[in-house]
């Protein structure tokens, strides 16, 4: 349950407010100026809030769409993301949010109008252009209170050039079942070894739940794809990594897969410093990491031999030209 | 440990009578003290809030990350007298700056906007509660503790049909004495929070041993004060090895320290 639900006044009476708050009726509404009040001040702890986050509605007013990062893509002519959500459900030790934002509550922005108009500004006819939603969020994890990709498919029914990808680690796909598979959709699924997911995935579905979610996307004609990034070294990582590729490959036909990437685990120091000082007692920071120019990272050649591994491990059940690396910004 | 500040000797009595606070000799403001709380009187105002909440930082210790609880009267266009409210929202009436106590854990009270005006308001005009003493103590407070550990406690003593005017302290003390077991446990659930984020016993007490043992620069003191948080985190409980703490000097332990770390990959389950 979310206990309290801040509204930015310019966005008091967007319909999709009205449409939250009515799925929400016993929250507790606090009108703010500008989101940035309750989201940005110095003074909050990330891990105290993430115990009951709130939720944020605003209204973002430029940047929609960012160019992606050059080493990523998964095959199409030009690479976009965007984040029409910051912060997660789910609460991944590893994951970057926590150090990048004081605040855990949710912001959502519901202006998703401006986001498809940004969009439609960078669709090239004939050529592939992706949209990449996940970055500070998960896609569909919040669907329930969001109704995002509800109100984000038929505007990519339209446009067969436009390619999303919704990233997630959750199994809330209802809103796409309940419609027509769209081919320029792709669900893609972020898995750990369970080992990893156990002790670090707080509240993230487990393994076969995520696969059965995926499998009926898959069933249904909607292309799915594996996400298997950040890389995380630990003891008997090779066996783990092995046993989920198993899992995951022999569940689901490879002509259903529309890709599969895999990547380090790199952060930057700022970031990593943060987290470490959040959690000193997480096992997951406390070995074998070291600084790299301004990245925090596993020392270049223990990375190079778990993408090594698991390369060669894809290349067992899926064809070259569905995998692809992707390397975070700096030393790509 | 749990700081609370007040603006008057009638808001601070139901509280010094909880918590069995005893007066402390200071100048300056009214500090009361006792095994689990720290309390000042301020006087009215947000300057004077502002000024004892910087005072008993300095004289609690400086301590960072503990709960600060400003309690006291306001009024309200509608509610009754003697009706307990948490601020969710903290306005500052002249500068209209605005702070937003997170409420990580339920707390007992429904929770209401706060106006702080630097003059009595009875023109009941908002639906907020009104003081005159949360916005000096929110701007100080958060300078020391985190937002989820800063609250602000207002029972109502006027409204649209009992307009303001000086309550007698006996009536002060009737509204809030009823709400001190209930505050006592809120500000415990706040200690629990605030325990999470103190450095672990096991690592304190290994860092005194070591640096009482040996001697070691102040940023040789931070690297060690790292490297035994990520010990604990690999190996709970276990003293770090003979072989390492036993070094001739502070770099060798360090160096040691640090191999030791970086060589096992962490156990996941």
């Amino acid at each position: 349950m979310i206990p309290y639900i801040y509204i930015e006044r310019e966005i008091r009476d967007h319909p999709r407010v009205e449409a939250i708050l009515l799925r929400h009726k016993r929250a507790t509404v606090v009108e703010c100026e500008r989101y940035g009040e309750v989201f940005n001040p110095k003074a909050q702890n990330f891990r105290l809030q993430k115990q009951r986050p709130a939720l944020i509605l605003a209204k973002k007013h430029k940047n929609h769409v960012q160019q992606a990062p050059a080493s990523y893509g998964v095959g199409g002519d030009s690479n976009y993301y965007f984040s029409h959500m910051l912060n997660c459900l789910y609460d991944c030790r590893y994951c970057f949010l926590q150090g990048m934002y004081r605040s855990a509550n949710y912001v959502l922005f519901v202006n998703y109008e401006d986001f498809l108009t940004a969009m439609d500004s960078l669709v090239l006819p004939g050529k592939q252009t992706w949209f990449f939603s996940g970055y500070d969020g998960d896609s569909l994890a919040l669907e329930p209170v969001t109704d995002f990709a509800t109100s984000m498919l038929p505007w990519f029914e339209q446009r067969p050039d436009a390619w999303l990808e919704l990233r997630t680690k959750s199994t809330q796909i209802g809103a796409l079942l309940q419609r027509k598979p769209l081919l320029n959709v792709v669900t893609a699924f972020s898995f750990t070894p369970e080992a990893v997911w156990k002790a670090t995935e707080h509240r993230v579905p487990p393994v076969e739940k995520r696969v059965e979610a995926m499998l009926q996307l898959a069933r249904a004609g909607w292309p799915v794809a594996l996400r298997i990034d950040p890389l995380i070294w630990h003891k008997e990582y090779q066996h783990h990594y092995r046993q989920l590729f198993r899992t995951l490959l022999e569940a689901l036909p490879v002509d259903l897969i529309h890709s599969v990437t895999t990547g380090p685990f790199r952060m930057p120091q700022p970031f990593f410093r943060n987290m470490e000082r959040l959690y000193p007692e997480e096992p997951l920071f406390a070995a074998g990491l070291e600084t790299r120019g301004k990245m925090v990272s596993y020392p270049l050649e223990r990375e190079q031999e778990m993408v090594d591994f698991c390369l060669q491990e894809l290349a067992h059940y899926l064809p070259e030209e569905k995998i692809y690396m992707n390397l975070p910004e700096n030393d790509s | 440990m749990i700081h609370f500040v007040t603006a008057f000797d009638a808001e601070a009595r139901p509280l010094i009578d909880h918590f069995r606070l005893r007066r402390q000799t200071d100048h300056g403001f009214p500090v009361y003290a006792g095994d689990d709380a720290w309390l000042v009187v301020s006087g009215q105002g947000k300057v004077n809030a502002a000024a004892a909440t910087a005072h008993l930082h300095g004289r609690a210790g400086l301590p960072w990350d503990n709960t600060w609880i400003n309690v006291g009267i306001a009024g309200h266009a509608e509610l009754s007298q003697g009706e307990p409210r948490i601020a969710h929202k903290v306005t500052d009436g002249l500068s209209g700056k605005s702070w937003y106590p997170a409420l990580i854990t339920s707390a007992p009270w429904s929770s209401a906007p706060l106006v702080t005006v630097d003059r009595a308001d009875t023109t009941y005009a908002s639906n907020a509660l009104v003081d005159m003493e949360a916005s000096g103590f929110m701007e100080t407070a958060l300078r020391f503790s985190s937002g989820e550990l800063v609250h602000a406690l207002k029972v109502v003593s006027d409204n649209r049909s009992n307009p303001a005017r000086i309550p007698r302290p006996s009536q002060v003390k009737s509204w809030l004495s009823p709400h001190a077991a209930t505050l006592e446990k809120f500000c415990h659930s706040l200690e629990r929070l605030a325990i999470s984020l103190e450095t672990p016993a096991e690592v304190t007490q290994q860092y005194e041993r070591l640096t009482a043992a040996m001697h070691f620069t102040v940023s040789q003191q931070n690297r060690l004060l790292q490297l035994l948080q990520r010990w604990q985190a690999l190996n709970p409980d276990t003293q770090i090895p003979a072989a390492v703490s036993g070094q001739a000097t502070a770099q060798a332990l360090l160096d040691g320290l640090q191999e030791h770390l970086d060589a096992e990959p962490p156990v996941l389950s």
